[in-house]
């Protein structure tokens, strides 16, 4: 069973708890279960001024609070437009408009973009 | 006892032994609510299901000199249905029919063990262009006892707290008499309290101690047909207030409130989140907006769109707006504030089992110095700065309150509630706030502080209408 659970249950930031129920939320369903054992390594999310940080290996992914400096790659975009793409829109709109930036080694990124998108939508 | 036997011997005879009970567990259940105030010792409860049987109890109590108790749910938060002086619980559940809906004329007459989810279901079910304001509070509690204590609901910024909603009483008087009150004193439909003498005023604020209500005629309003829900993040109290205060007046909303970050947390399964992260929002503003007319709609929300903007452009710091549609299909959590009434499990279950508040109506003007000053003492206690507010009534006032949940087993957090609870009510009669659902320990706290005329007056009514003080002894003692 794939997981996502908090390094630090009693220091999480709101963006911690939204990540948490959209990644939860993205691994009820098979596709965004092989995305979740995909993810792999550390990656920072940003959403207005919050940071967070996710780990992942092996179908588990762990979240902290705060910046990762050290992160293989970084997203980064105002609540809203975090909450569409979870809610399945195409992130080149927002990338394009400036609303949704992204560093590192992006390939990274692929796999959390699916998961958020959670099942397909009807 | 002797005088309870008699009681419960002479109602027995004349309605049976079904509407009384005294079993140690349904005496447990009325002992008191989930507050650190003290609860009491009733010997008998009571299950009457009219008007006649409630004035048998009265009378027969009256010449008895049985303290009485009415309740329903008891969730005012305020201790105020704990029977402290023991004697007769009247649990008034039973009393629950939806007697009249006026459509045309849009109110409803019910009984006051009627709940807000019983109202809503038969307006939805049978009257869908008509709707009612609901409150937080748990969908199983009862309107009229929140009318009666003048609490407030979602609609409270148009049309002001639960008091003004009353169109007219009946209500059993402690002799056993019977008052009708408004355009009920001759018959006629209850439409207004208006022309008449305001003789409801002496059955609202007095939480159960001048009679007891069994039949209550309230306003409706009409049910829009489009609705958007949204909410905006806000990173400061001064932006924050400020905005709410604006929107406030210009009279689009039908809603609009805030809840600090700490609410926001707790929906989400922690039990006391005091750590905050210094790049967290502070404040959650929601807005609902509503309209029949599609164009009038869209004029609404564009309007309040060109405010957030013009907000932003004056260095308010905002995220969103973030509509509830969407916010529920992220996680269907959020439900809890999408649609009312609503079971905000998160304040109701937990082990500690224990919720409290000091819940108070105020001048806007000091939102921002209240959310400050409550947030700041919970947050020397240890506990997580649970704040919610409401400008009502066009932001004429407004509620600021401040939330905490306890473990009512443990002595020591029951003693801690009680010193933050005081510490929170100094500060907001400081500012001209005043607790509403008023406890006990309030009026003892402030009873130097309250003109000594309105104090000696409030004692009169409620010896006039109740000579031998059986009604709800212990509370609304000035």
């Amino acid at each position: 069973m794939a997981a996502v659970r908090f390094a630090r249950p009693d220091q999480m930031n709101l963006l911690g708890y939204l990540l948490r129920s959209i990644l939860q939320r993205g691994a009820t369903h098979p596709a965004g279960q092989k995305a979740l054992r995909r993810l792999r390594g550390s990656i920072e999310i940003g959403g207005s001024d919050m940071r967070i940080r996710l780990e992942s290996s092996g179908g588990e992914a762990v979240i902290s609070a705060g910046p990762a400096p050290e992160a293989d790659a970084r997203v980064h975009a105002d609540l809203r437009t975090l909450l569409e793409l979870a809610l399945g829109k195409n992130p080149l709109g927002p990338f394009f408009r400036g609303r949704l930036r992204v560093r590192g080694k992006i390939w990274r990124l692929l796999p959390l973009l699916r998961l958020m998108k959670g099942p397909r939508q009807p | 006892m002797k005088a309870i036997a008699e009681l419960k011997h002479l109602l027995n005879e004349q309605f049976g032994p079904a509407i009384l009970a005294d079993d140690a567990e349904v005496l447990a259940a009325h002992r008191g609510d989930m507050t650190e105030n003290p609860p009491g010792q009733p010997q008998l409860v009571v299950f009457p299901d009219s008007s006649e049987q409630v004035r048998a109890v009265a009378a027969a109590a009256g010449r008895l000199r049985i303290p009485l108790t009415a309740v329903v749910a008891n969730t005012n938060l305020g201790g105020l249905a704990n029977p402290v002086k023991g004697g007769v619980v009247v649990n008034l559940q039973r009393m629950n029919r939806i007697l009249e809906i006026n459509e045309a004329d849009q109110y409803a007459v019910i009984e006051p063990g009627v709940t807000w989810q019983q109202l809503h279901d038969k307006l939805a079910a049978e009257y869908p262009g008509l709707r009612f304001a609901y409150p937080l509070s748990p969908p199983d509690t009862g309107i009229v006892p929140n009318c009666l204590m003048d609490g407030l609901a979602n609609l409270s910024l148009r049309v002001g707290a639960a008091a003004s909603w009353i169109n007219a009483l009946e209500v059993v008087l402690p002799s056993g008499e019977l008052l009708r009150t408004g355009h009920w004193s001759y018959g006629g439909v209850p439409c207004s309290r208006s022309p008449f003498p305001a003789l409801e005023g002496l059955f609202i604020g007095f939480v159960g101690s001048t009679g007891i209500v069994t039949r209550m005629a309230v306003q409706l309003w009409p049910e829009r047909r489009y609705r958007r829900r949204f909410f905006l993040m806000a990173y400061d109290v001064d932006g924050a207030y400020g905005l709410v205060k604006k929107l406030a007046r210009m009279d689009l909303a039908d809603d609009l409130g805030t809840l600090s970050l700490a609410a926001g947390k707790m929906l989400f399964g922690e039990y006391r989140p005091t750590w905050r992260d210094p790049a967290e929002p502070l404040v959650f503003c929601y807005i609902d907006l509503s309209a029949d007319d599609e164009e009038l709609f869209r004029i609404k929300q564009k309007v309040v769109e060109r405010f957030i903007v013009e907000q932003r452009r004056q260095g308010v710091k905002l995220d969103g707006p973030l509509d509830m549609d969407d916010l529920v299909r992220m996680e269907p959590l959020f439900a809890k504030f999408a649609d009312f009434p609503t079971r905000l499990d998160f304040l109701l279950d937990h082990p500690g089992g224990g919720l409290t508040w000091v819940g108070t109506y105020g001048p806007t003007s000091r939102f921002e110095e209240g959310f400050r000053r409550g947030a700041e003492i919970l947050d020397r206690h240890g506990l997580p700065p649970v704040v919610v507010c409401r400008p009502m009534q066009g932001g004429h006032f407004g509620v600021l309150r401040w939330i905490t949940v306890f473990d009512k087993n443990d002595a020591g957090e029951v003693e801690l509630v009680r010193r933050v609870n005081a510490e929170l009510a100094d500060m907001a009669v400081e500012l001209g706030f005043f607790p509403y659902k008023t406890p006990q320990w309030v009026w003892e706290r402030y009873a130097g502080r309250i003109d000594p005329v309105f104090r000696r007056l409030v004692g009169e009514v409620k010896k006039l209408l109740d000579p031998q003080g059986i009604m709800n002894p212990g509370h609304l003692e000035l």
